[in-house]
């Protein structure tokens, strides 16, 4: 039989799913203020490289316009590099170089944005806007704010490795390979 | 007594049920320190998809094992859960390196914890559903569904369901005996504790409708998605070569040695001998690459005092690289006769 007493009770406790279902969303709040609200992607996450901004773009590929084959101090080489975002979510990109050995550990890094590779016999330049500092370690983190690429976006980047002039004589005749990973990711 | 319609009255039990039901799964959760999580994104597919409803407890740094799936914040206080792929656990706290499934890189920076929220359980598409919880509609919805609970709970009903008289008011369960059918309208002091009722519901309503505004500020587990792709180039340093060193005799006495650039990138020379330890020439290769020095049998440096071998050595420099020497012997021959034979170079 419903009495008061009963139908009080009985609502009272049905409100508990209110609090309950409210509790889903809060205790995530209380742990994790960082995001305020939530959306949902679905879509792919896609970087790829190419050598014009034309594409192919591939996973993988060698630079052959950055490499040189006789390298002493003070010399550089400019190379152009297409990255490309062939996913359907916008992105944001890091670069960092890793080269082994002494004469990795030696090479520096400019990232130019857009323009021009231009080289002459052993010195190289690059037309576009300087990304970040030049000059730095190839072997660290080339570009570590990630840079955004929006969907089927595609952005040129020129690449200046630089053996500078501080080069020890120890290095003389060394060989390196440099790779330059770019990590796409999403949102953040 | 008060009657229900019958589908109403079972709705309220089948509500009280749930209702029940989520208190106690709130409580319990809160007690373990369970934490649901919504996924975001689908880097953990096919596992854990896009909007996956994802409930994870937290565990100490040493029970964390290779393959568990963990939640994190990283530095940028982003929520990331993630796959562990290697697990490296010292005094306490854990080095992890996490990867999504779907990823095909592992996240670029490890996590030092010393307790990680492990996913215990998910469940696809609620996510979404939780999501819908913290917006506005849902919040006003919400506050809709307890101001009415509350109004069944103490509201008037059926227009003919009155509270207790006055002097029962200590009382509030005193049984169907205690009720009267007082004419509402006559009786003000039924009014006023009605007018207190509704106050206390409407501002019950009120407080749920602020707690579910707090829902608003739920976040998701961010499962982030990463992409890696590389292009490599080879570097080659070059050796610088030795220049070319040649001996000629000049005069009757002197030797003219000849450096010769051997087209390496080199733009300094330099022409030494060993002993006596000396630089005869040293400073940028002038264009055709070519430097000629002559050395003079009586120049001080030579202070043997018998035929002696006297090597000298050509090298090429540009910074800090030196090339290797190239060679070139010329024997030393002391004046004689006091001084009516002079001193001599010739090369060897």
């Amino acid at each position: 039989m419903a009495t008061d007493r009963s139908i009080r009770i009985r609502a009272l406790l049905a409100a508990g799913m209110v609090f309950g279902l409210g509790a889903v969303g809060t205790l995530a709040a209380w742990t994790d203020e960082s995001t305020a609200t939530a959306t949902f992607s679905a879509g792919t996450l896609d970087l790829k490289l190419g050598t014009a901004p034309e594409g192919p773009f591939t996973d993988s590929m060698a630079l052959t316009s950055l490499d040189m084959a006789s390298m002493y101090p003070g010399a550089s080489k400019a190379g152009m590099i297409s990255v490309s975002n062939s996913g359907t979510v916008p992105l944001a990109y890091a670069l960092a170089g890793t080269a082994s050995g002494d004469l990795g550990a030696a090479l520096t890094v400019s990232v130019f944005a857009g323009g021009a590779a231009t080289n002459n016999a052993s010195t190289g330049s690059c037309s576009g806007t300087l990304l970040g500092t030049a000059d730095l370690p190839l072997a660290e983190a080339l570009i570590s704010s990630g840079r955004s690429l929006p969907a089927a976006g595609t952005e040129s980047l020129c690449l200046l490795v630089k053996l500078p002039a501080t080069a020890a004589n120890s290095l003389q005749g060394a060989t390196t390979t440099a790779t330059f990973t770019f990590t796409g990711s999403m949102g953040s | 007594m008060t009657k229900l319609p019958p589908l109403q009255n079972n709705l309220l039990t089948l509500g009280a049920v749930l209702g029940t039901l989520c208190l106690l799964a709130a409580l319990a959760g809160m007690m373990l320190g369970a934490k649901p999580l919504i996924f975001r994104t689908g880097s953990m597919a096919p596992a854990i998809a896009t909007g996956s409803l994802g409930v994870s407890v937290p565990v100490e740094a040493r029970e964390i094992k290779t393959g568990d799936v963990v939640s994190v914040e990283n530095s940028a206080g982003v929520r990331i859960t993630h796959r562990v792929v290697v697990s490296d656990v010292a005094d306490g706290a854990a080095t992890l390196t996490l990867k999504g499934d779907a990823n095909t890189v592992p996240d670029p920076e490890p996590y030092v914890l010393k307790k990680a929220d492990r996913v215990v359980f998910s469940a696809p598409l609620l996510g979404y559903g939780v999501a819908w919880l913290s917006s506005p509609a849902a919040m006003f919805v919400g506050g809709l569904f307890t101001a009415y609970l509350l109004y069944v709970a103490f509201g008037p009903r059926h227009g003919k369901r009155r509270a207790l008289p006055p002097k029962d008011a200590g009382s509030d369960n005193g049984g169907e005996s205690g009720y009267k059918e007082p004419d509402r309208q006559q009786n003000p002091g039924s009014k006023a504790r009605h007018s207190v009722k509704r106050m206390a519901a409407t501002l019950v309503a009120s407080l749920a409708l602020v707690a579910a505004g707090a829902l608003h500020i739920s976040s998701p587990g961010y499962a982030a998605f990463l992409d890696s792709t590389s292009a490599s180039a080879n570097f080659t340093a070059t050796a610088l070569r030795a220049p070319t060193l040649s001996c000629t005799n000049s005069g009757l006495n002197d030797v003219t040695l000849t450096l010769t650039h051997s087209g390496d990138p080199a733009t300094f020379h330099e022409l030494v001998s060993g002993t006596p330890a000396k630089t005869w020439s040293s400073g940028a290769w002038p264009a055709g690459g070519l430097v000629s020095y002559t050395v003079d049998a009586d120049d001080k440096s030579f202070i043997f005092s018998q035929t002696t071998s006297v090597t000298f050595s050509g090298l090429s420099k540009i910074s800090l690289w030196t090339s290797p020497a190239s060679t070139s012997l010329v024997t030393y021959t002391p004046k004689a006769a006091l001084g009516l034979i002079p001193a001599k170079l010739r090369c060897a």
